[in-house]
């Protein structure tokens, strides 16, 4: 090689080379003095960032399908592979008491912008299908307000696109909004557990709730394979 | 032999440290003047229409706590505007960056008026206030009251203003012996070299070097988008948050890019130094 080209590409690597080599001396040298804050601020930053950006809009997701309506009985049980868990704040299922006419989309999750359009099923109890409590709140000027007519022995249908269940009512209480003996989301029946704000017509925020429950008398069992 | 070894070692070294300080001071002043500078924030804030976004918000969600207590939505018509809001948000952004840490919001106005408004619409309905009723309105008073405590106050600006307290404090003083040590640092350079044009060289290499650590991390956060999927709501925060670490990571950019034309200029230098240097050495000579 030129001796002359040789120097110009000695000159050249060093002008390319000692910045880039600055640089990762540089980055290194803060990561160490860094590491001790390093591991706690991103285990931090992991639980405030997720794998997508935040969805603002206002539509609700559904899943819900009606299941096809067929003359042949429902089966005993529906494989856990062929169903779709619902996501926070997702149409998946249909309420309805026809005793007292109460008609409702049921969506997991009970935020204020899933209660302004139906009922909605809080995040820590189970679906339908599992054996464990459901627990569902509705406005008492709302869609529950027909709430207060239901009588013991009336029919819950819960329909969704797995499959149609059936709870009969079996009580009816007033506790207060604090009570944690009102319902027991631990216990190994699928109890449905629907409550409203009480009295039913009153002004502003009220302690108490009106809670309805129910025991499961049809529907399939999920089952895992 | 070993004394040019050892003369390009120190120098290498020398010029490592300009690149950290070059780095540091482009980084600091970009910080002070984009997320830690108060005005700056709040430009950004009213550019984004974060105030009335949030009045917008506020009132949605009391509509929403009315909802269960018969209260319907006119009752909150016009009841939380833009001005009430960025009154309290400036005031909270303020305080925090003051580090006054006995700051405390003044909620007296909202409850008397959402009592007021309360009151007057159980009067239209003909609607007797018995105690219990007063106390199920007391509630969505104090419930409706915490909701606008909650939004007019930017999450985790306490903290973010201490931080910002401890940088302010140190950065002029900084500033001034960064500047000091980075002259010395070239003076030092210039005078180990013999030949200046090489010790020019590594001037270059410290702007370039200070260039890329200023500029690839911020590069590497800007293509990722990282800070764009973090979980804050509502919208409005979300936006005036992302928008906020925007403008600082297009700042760090422009800083490194500065860097990088000072570099690109002290390179051009080189070759006529060079030349320069020669006709000395020739004119000592003759």
């Amino acid at each position: 090689m030129n001796p002359r080209i040789g120097k110009i590409v000695k000159k050249v690597m060093a002008y390319l080379g000692m910045p880039l080599l600055f640089c990762l001396v540089g980055y290194g040298v803060c990561y160490i003095a860094l590491s001790p804050l390093l591991s706690p601020a991103l285990s931090a930053l992991d639980m405030v960032v997720s794998e997508n950006r935040p969805d603002f809009s206002d539509e609700l997701k559904s899943i819900f399908t009606p299941p096809e309506q067929t003359d042949e009985p429902q089966e005993d049980t529906v494989s856990e592979k062929d169903i779709q868990i619902p996501t926070y704040e997702t149409l998946y299922a249909k309420l309805e008491i026809q005793q007292v006419g109460i008609s409702s989309d049921l969506y997991f999750g009970d935020s204020n912008k899933v209660l302004k359009k139906g009922l909605g099923q809080y995040i820590g109890s189970s679906i339908p299908g599992y054996g464990k409590p459901l627990l569902i709140s509705g406005h008492n000027n709302g869609q529950f307000h027909k709430l207060k007519d239901v009588q013991v022995g009336d029919i819950v249908t819960i329909t969704t696109s797995y499959g149609v269940y059936e709870y009969q009512v079996t009580d009816m209480q007033v506790k207060s909004s604090t009570d944690k003996s009102a319902y027991d989301l631990k216990q190994d029946k699928e109890q449905l557990i629907l409550y409203t704000c009480y009295p039913f017509d009153m002004l502003g925020l009220t302690p108490n709730r009106y809670f309805v429950y129910a025991d499961k008398i049809s529907g399939p069992s999920i089952v895992s394979e | 032999m070993k004394q040019h070894i050892l003369r390009t070692v120190i120098s290498g070294f020398l010029a490592f440290v300009l690149s950290l300080l070059l780095c540091g001071l482009v980084a600091a002043t970009c910080l002070f003047h984009t997320i830690f500078d108060e005005q700056f924030v709040m430009n950004r804030l009213e550019q984004a229409d974060f105030y009335e976004k949030t009045a917008a918000t506020i009132t949605d969600n009391m509509e929403s706590l009315g909802i269960p207590g018969g209260i319907p939505a006119e009752v909150f018509d016009g009841f939380v505007t833009g001005e009430m809001v960025e009154k309290d948000v400036v005031n909270g952004i303020t305080a925090a960056f003051e580090g006054n840490s006995s700051y405390q919001l003044n909620l007296t106005p909202i409850r008397e008026e959402l009592n007021q408004r309360f009151t007057a619409y159980a009067e239209s309905q003909s609607i007797t206030l018995t105690e219990e009723i007063q106390e199920g309105l007391n509630n969505l008073v104090e419930y409706c009251t915490t909701e606008y405590r909650q939004q007019v106050t930017i999450p985790f600006i306490e903290t973010f203003g201490q931080i910002r307290m401890m940088f302010a404090r140190g950065y002029n003083a900084g500033l001034v012996i960064c500047a000091i040590l980075c002259v010395l640092l070239v003076v030092f350079l210039f005078s180990i070299r013999r030949y200046k044009h090489r010790a020019l060289r590594f001037l270059v290499y410290s702007f370039w070097g200070g260039a890329l650590m200023t500029g690839a991390f911020p590069a590497y956060v800007l293509i990722g988008k990282t800070y764009e999927r973090i979980h804050l709501s509502p919208e409005h925060v979300y936006n005036a948050f992302v928008g906020l670490i925007n403008t600082c990571i297009h700042s760090l950019l422009i800083g490194s890019v500065i860097l990088f034309v000072i570099g690109v200029l002290l390179m051009i230098g080189v070759p006529f130094l060079k030349k320069w240097e020669l006709n000395r050495k020739h004119r000592k000579t003759e």
